[in-house]
């Protein structure tokens, strides 16, 4: 199967067009060596290293995709359009643009977006992608989405390591959705068989930019803070929420988009302190982590806010600021271990 | 019963020995980069000096960069958070927040004014701006011994503005200063309001209120206490031994927590 790669920062880009055009969507996460040199030549370093890291994924494999599109995600990545169009080498690079309100102006353009990317699909590759094989990818789509929820649930009440977890988000947005399904299925059938919640283990939130590899989730773990709720795009808001079926598949997938949970690259920024808010009182959440890859300032911007409340229902909050690296970092390290202690106080 | 912290920074190691939660001897030296061995030998020469073997020692735990390299030694590790929260409290009981400013880094702690306990804390970021790396570099810069910088400051009536925060540029504009003939006492005094304006923002951040306990190495040079007062504009308490307060900490903490056996 070919694959069809793109560059979303938060989850933005309507992959259910290219599950239809049968093509892999292939999420751009970086590549494992973090290397970001190639790109460095292009980016400033005051930009965040993820984004640098993607483009230098693209740079070095773009010949293993049929093409490239980038949705609108954050300010600070947006027009680096220009540069991927400049340095990238592909066949194929569009870019979709994604409304930053989810009023019905918003939905109405957002409409016209995927359909224009549909046009342009259409004309390159020479084919035609159906509203039959739209719905067939809703389906699809849905379909993994409610075994990711059902896998979710149990990192509350079983032993998932951090990094499982983040693993088979990685996987099911990198690789063909007819392998993810039953992957899928073969996970949820050995999660279940799990021990149950270590009482060691710090039930938490993770919230922030977007983690791209599991060397962090393994560091959490380490210092006994077990991931259990989360409003990542590799996570969470990849599957929160189902794709309607009650319109034509463009609405729908325009609707879904616009009404996942938030990040903080949208406004306002309310809905996704809400989100992390009432999951913290449903979970019984220990504390939250929210951390920022340096210099997303998008993230950065809500810190304040989220803290404040979070005060006010009085769950502990620890903010960080992570480079992006393949070593431990001591100091992040030492931070993490303060606020186990500061968990484990007694009140 | 004995108890022992062991406080590995990375510039200096300290240690002290309590008995029944009070101190009756303290030991340092530089770390060296050899945090396992500074760590054990400060452990065996405390040992000696008051005539004890490892087995008369109820509990030992160790804080600090280090913390984890004397892992054999100790029965268990906390944090410099826990440690110097712990520690300050020993002299202040009544402390709502820690500065602590160390060889490296730099430390601001925020507790509880009912329970003690910690609610939030900061740390400088990877950075030797408001540590005392910091002083020592400017030290350097100005040719005088350490010991002395605080000293000089406090003669000042005119002191230079140091707009840099990075350690490296901020030396580069005392040498500048210096080279326009500006008074050394001058710019040791902008010197320290460098650093108390870095940590003052930390302090900004999370909000700590009087009584203010100042520890680490730094909180013995009377200046940096002086301009930290004057930035945050309030009053800094400055325990005896300073440096020693989160190896007091450790060793408080190893007290409290020993239930009929090392833990
Ligand atoms: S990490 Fe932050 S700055 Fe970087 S792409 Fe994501 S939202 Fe944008």
């Amino acid at each position: 199967m070919k694959t069809f790669a793109y560059f979303d920062s938060t989850h933005e880009f309507p992959e259910e067009i290219i599950i239809a055009a049968q093509m892999n969507p292939y999420k751009i996460l970086g590549k494992a060596d973090f290397s970001t040199e190639l790109a460095d030549q292009y980016i400033p370093q005051f930009i965040c290293a993820n984004a640098r890291s993607f483009l230098n994924q693209a740079i070095e494999e773009s010949s293993n995709w049929e093409g490239i599109a980038i949705a609108h995600g954050c300010d600070a990545t947006n027009r680096q359009f220009d540069i991927w169009d400049q340095h990238v080498k592909t066949q194929f690079l569009y870019y979709i643009h994604n409304p930053l309100k989810t009023d019905e102006i918003a939905q109405h353009f957002f409409i016209g977006e995927i359909k224009a990317m549909i046009l342009a699909l259409e004309s390159h590759f020479n084919i035609k992608i159906t509203l039959d094989q739209l719905e067939k990818a809703i389906q699809v789509s849905n379909q993994i989405k409610i075994l990711l929820q059902n896998l979710s649930k149990l990192r509350i009440t079983k032993d998932i390591s951090n990094s499982e977890y983040f693993d088979v988000l990685k996987f099911t947005m990198q690789n063909p959705k007819k392998k993810v399904l039953p992957y899928l299925k073969s996970i949820s059938i050995d999660w279940l068989a799990r021990n149950p919640f270590p009482i060691n283990k710090h039930p938490i939130f993770l919230t922030g930019s977007d983690i791209t590899h599991s060397l962090w989730f393994e560091l959490l773990e380490k210092v006994n803070l077990r991931v259990v709720r989360d409003d990542l795009s590799i996570g969470e808001r990849y599957f929160a929420t189902l794709i309607p079926t009650d319109k034509d598949p463009i609405s729908n997938i325009a609707k879904y988009y616009l009404n996942i949970p938030r990040s903080s690259t949208k406004h306002p920024t309310n809905p996704r302190i809400k989100y992390i808010l009432k999951a913290c009182k449903k979970e019984k959440i220990h504390g939250v982590i929210s951390q920022i890859i340096k210099f997303c300032e998008t993230f950065a911007y809500d810190t304040p806010f989220l803290k404040s409340q979070l005060e006010v229902i009085q769950v502990p909050v620890i903010h960080l600021e992570r480079e992006y690296t393949e070593n431990i970092d001591q100091q992040i390290s030492t931070r993490l271990e303060a606020f186990v202690e500061l968990l484990e106080q007694p009140q | 019963m004995y108890t022992v912290g062991i406080d590995i920074g990375s510039l200096a190691t300290k240690i002290v020995l309590m008995k029944d939660g009070k101190i009756k001897a303290l030991l340092e030296n530089r770390s060296l980069h050899n945090f396992t061995a500074i760590g054990t030998q400060l452990f065996h020469q405390i040992l000696k000096d008051n005539n004890l073997t490892s087995d008369d020692i109820g509990n030992i735990y160790s804080t600090g960069y280090g913390r984890h390299s004397i892992s054999k030694l100790t029965s268990n590790i906390i944090t410099e958070i826990s440690a110097h929260a712990r520690g300050a409290q020993y002299f202040y009981p009544k402390v709502q927040g820690i500065i602590d400013i160390g060889g490296q880094d730099s430390k601001v702690i925020k507790l509880n004014p009912k329970s003690s306990t910690v609610i939030d804390f900061q740390m400088n970021d990877k950075c030797a701006a408001g540590t005392g790396r910091f002083l020592e570099v400017m030290a350097d810069a100005l040719d005088i011994p350490i010991e002395n910088l605080g000293n000089l400051a406090l003669q000042s009536k005119s002191p230079v503005q140091i707009s840099s925060t990075c350690t490296v540029f901020a030396e580069s504009e005392v040498i500048g200063h210096f080279a326009q003939g500006t008074a050394k006492q001058d710019i040791a005094a902008g010197i320290h309001n460098s650093i108390a304006k870095r940590v003052a923002s930390m302090v900004k951040r999370i909000q700590i209120v009087e009584p203010i306990v100042f520890c680490g190495g730094v909180a013995l040079n009377p200046a940096v206490k002086i301009a930290l007062e004057n930035e945050l504009k309030l009053k800094l308490l400055v325990p005896k031994y300073p440096q020693y307060i989160g190896a007091i900490g450790a060793a408080l903490i190893a007290k409290e927590r020993f239930k009929n056996g090392r833990v």
